[in-house]
């Protein structure tokens, strides 16, 4: 038949995915009460090398099934697996996913599917989203953002890493750092600077270069949770060749940005799971005393706002909107919702997030509180985000530039 | 200090919030409701009650069959975030309360014609603000301040001599009452006291639950905070875009644009606020208690940061009587000191979350 597709309503795919799902898996167990069960509250994976492939593996089989079943990269075209639905339908369907044990995708699945895959979308050529996409949406090969480096953080622009031409492609030296999934994935998305001689932005170019390729090597960070879920990764004399080139030469600023704006639209949810938890956490005191009741009210509505912000967003999408101001806050709102979580649980628990006394739901609150600060400069720094919201939505002038 | 596991999780399930995410957007008849209500209240003063009756914007929640435009709470909303941009002196607020009230009780029917046409004006007396008891059909009390002296129609609520309260309505202008206007920190909401003695009254209900009516009220209050975030922010950010100082526009230096960052974030927030609040009136009533409260809360602290800026950004200037700002800082401190601080809503939301600890103050 003809590629045109017809798109269900919102009410019919739900209930389609829903009819899916209670066919493979099994509905999350609600009965789980409070005191028992799980009482990880970590926002940042602290694990073992063989941890983070046996849990991503775990998670790869779901999408493996969840994409040969057609309920993966929904928004996507038919050619790579996907069905051309409204953007917004990938987030019904997790809506839908959320009643069922399946999974807990970490954060190198959305890097690849929710922000890599799309910017390869929108600037490969033909024969690159043939041979690229219906692997990353499978999460065959995970693929991991090579952007920051040391001396080019939230200034991603003054980037060092140089690529330079060689027979059929490129040669990359350079030191990447803060990269999530490193260790498990396929694929790196480099941002190069090709020419330094063009005007900062214009001198950039972007390549997918494959992680096991000769000269690159990841070495594990150790964050302040005491964890390693991020890295850093040495390219030395990488060949890159240019069919894995992304983008004209001289646009990988373009590039970048894709992938960036998907990334704040990605962030709006974080947070919300804990900040419940916290406010439940508060409701099985004995006893709260006026602030800390009041801390808990603010914290339960953060929650309501931070929600309520999707929802807007999912609407503004569903009527075929580009999502304005209400979706740039999301990650500001989310980092703010992190912080106050950290407060309110700190000063519930006081000496028992000190010391380890064994009880549940207790000392799992260090992962968060020493976690949190970390969304504050991932993604963007909090100071960042503002001189894009202030610049960018609001239009005030911009700074002087050197 | 043990963690006890004999109480359930926090009632209203906010964690199993469920809306339609189309509630939560504007569809192009509000759209063209919140023009119309922008162009009408920012018109020259003293638009005539009446006038604004017949646009509609009186009787929104009023069946159509009543006279009135049929309505919810999410077109309420776009009204008072009109009203708040324009800080407009019409008393839309204390309508909005007295029609919320009014419109789900099946007795006071026969009112709601005459107040969708604008030729019967109500007000609510807050219960919070007054002390009124009730003897055979009279009431006796005093209620202050209350919203809208000129209205013609008082909503109170009365205790009875069995101690229930009692919602009833007089008249204005009834004898018995002494109404004694008050110097008022918000000159463009006046306020009156009354002193009631034998006061002939209508019962509208026994033991009427009002709460539902006052978190539509809340909404209306957190819509007009919207309205004046709204103003404060889009008037500040042209202010720092021209004003130059050192050579450049102040709008450039990072210490103010980030300020004004930050109230875009809260602008957004009480916008979302709001939205959730008046889609859960219209779509999911067990949460409207806790979201219109949430809203109060959200949109309020933004319209208390909102004022603050708008004075502070705008220099000497935002510091002079001529300069709007302070009647906007006066209408967010009032409406506080009116509807409850951000602290008292807090305590307020912890009650309806079952909060550990309620009913008991000092600790």
């Amino acid at each position: 038949m003809s590629a045109e597709t017809i798109v269900p309503t919102p009410e019919e795919f739900r209930r389609a995915a829903r009819g899916w799902l209670a066919e493979v898996a099994a509905p999350r167990d609600t009965s789980t009460r409070w005191g028992s069960g799980s009482d990880a509250v970590a926002v940042f994976e602290n694990w073992t090398e063989e941890e983070e492939h046996r849990y991503t593996d775990a998670t790869r089989d779901w999408e493996r099934l969840r994409y040969d079943s057609g309920w993966g990269a929904l928004a996507f075209d038919p050619a790579v697996g996907g069905r051309s639905l409204p953007t917004h339908y990938e987030y019904l369907y997790r809506m839908e996913e959320a009643d069922f044990d399946v999974p807990q995708r970490t954060e190198i699945f959305p890097v690849t599917c929710q922000l890599i895959a799309p910017a390869i979308a929108a600037w490969g050529i033909p024969e690159q989203t043939a041979r690229w996409l219906p692997k990353l949406l499978r999460s065959d090969e995970l693929t991991c953002q090579l952007f920051s480096e040391t001396e080019a953080g939230s200034d991603l622009a003054a980037v060092r890493t140089r690529a330079v031409r060689e027979s059929d492609g490129w040669r990359l030296d350079g030191h990447k750092v803060w990269t999530s999934g490193a260790r498990v994935s396929t694929w790196g998305l480099a941002v190069c600077r090709t020419d330094p001689d063009a005007a900062k932005h214009a001198g950039i170019t972007a390549f997918m270069v494959r992680m096991d390729a000769p000269g690159v090597t990841v070495r594990p960070i150790r964050q302040m949770t005491g964890g390693e879920s991020f890295n850093e990764v040495y390219l030395e004399g990488v060949h890159v060749p240019d069919t894995d080139r992304l983008g004209p030469v001289g646009e990988g600023w373009r590039v970048t940005q894709t992938v960036l704006a998907a990334e704040r639209l990605d962030s709006g949810s974080l947070g919300i799971d804990n900040a419940l938890r916290a406010v439940d956490l508060a409701g099985h005191q004995p006893d709260l005393d006026a602030a800390r009741r009041a801390a808990a009210a603010d914290l339960a509505v953060r929650t309501l706002v931070q929600r309520a912000l999707g929802l807007r967003v999912m609407a503004t999408l569903s009527a075929g909107g580009q999502p304005g101001p209400e979706a740039s806050v999301g990650k500001l709102v989310a980092t703010r919702t992190l912080r106050e979580t950290s407060d309110l649980v700190a000063d519930l628990l006081g000496p028992r997030l000190v010391a380890d006394d064994g009880s549940w739901g207790s000392w799992a609150w260090t992962e968060h509180v020493l976690g949190a600060p970390g969304y504050s400069i991932a993604g963007g720094t909090d100071e960042i985000q503002r001189t894009i919201l202030s610049e960018r939505v609001l239009g005030l002038p911009r700074e002087p530039r050197r | 200090m043990p963690t006890t596991t004999t109480t359930g999780p926090v009632t209203p399930d906010i964690a199993g919030l469920q809306v339609d995410p189309g509630l939560l957007a504007r569809g192009e008849e509000q759209v063209a409701l919140a023009g119309m209500a922008r162009d009408v209240l920012s018109g020259s003063a003293g638009q005539g009650w009446a006038e604004l009756a017949a646009l509609g914007l009186v009787g929104l929640l009023i069946p159509e069959e009543a006279g009135g435009s049929g309505g919810d709470a999410r077109d309420l909303a776009v009204v008072m975030e009109a009203a708040g941009a324009t800080l407009s002196d019409a008393p839309l607020l204390s309508g909005a309360f007295a029609v919320a009230v009014l419109a789900g009780l099946p007795d006071a029917a026969d009112l709601l014609p005459g107040i969708a046409d604008g030729s019967l004006r109500a007000t609510l007396a807050l219960p919070q603000h007054s002390s009124v008891t009730l003897e055979g059909d009279r009431v006796t009390g005093s209620a202050g301040p209350v919203l809208d002296p000129d209205a013609d129609l008082v909503l109170l609520v009365a205790t009875d001599t069995a101690g229930t309260p009692v919602l009833v309505c007089c008249a204005g202008d009834a004898d018995g009452i002494t109404r004694t206007g008050l110097t008022v920190l918000d000159p463009t909401r006046p306020l009156v006291r009354l002193d009631l003695t034998d006061v002939p009254a209508r019962i509208l209900a026994r033991e009427a639950d009002l709460d539902p009516a006052l978190a539509i009220g809340s909404i209306a209050l957190a819509a007009e905070s919207v309205g004046i975030t709204d103003h404060a922010l889009r008037e500040t950010v042209a202010y720092v875009t021209g004003r130059q100082q050192f050579g450049r526009p102040i709008g450039s230096f990072q210490a103010v644009k980030h300020r004004l960052a930050d109230l875009l974030v809260e602008l957004e927030a009480a916008r979302s606020a709001v939205a959730l609040a008046a889609a859960c009136a219209v779509g999911a009533p067990e949460l409207l208690p806790v979201t219109a409260a949430a809203a109060q809360l959200t949109a309020g602290n933004a319209a208390a940061l909102a004022v603050k800026e708008y004075v502070q950004l705008h220099g000497g200037i935002g510091f002079t009587w001529e300069h709007p700002a302070h009647r906007y800082v006066r209408r967010v401190r009032a409406s506080a000191g009116l509807f409850g601080s951000a602290h008292e809503i807090r305590l307020q939301i912890a009650d309806l979350l079952g909060l550990p600890g309620g009913n008991s103050h000092v600790r």
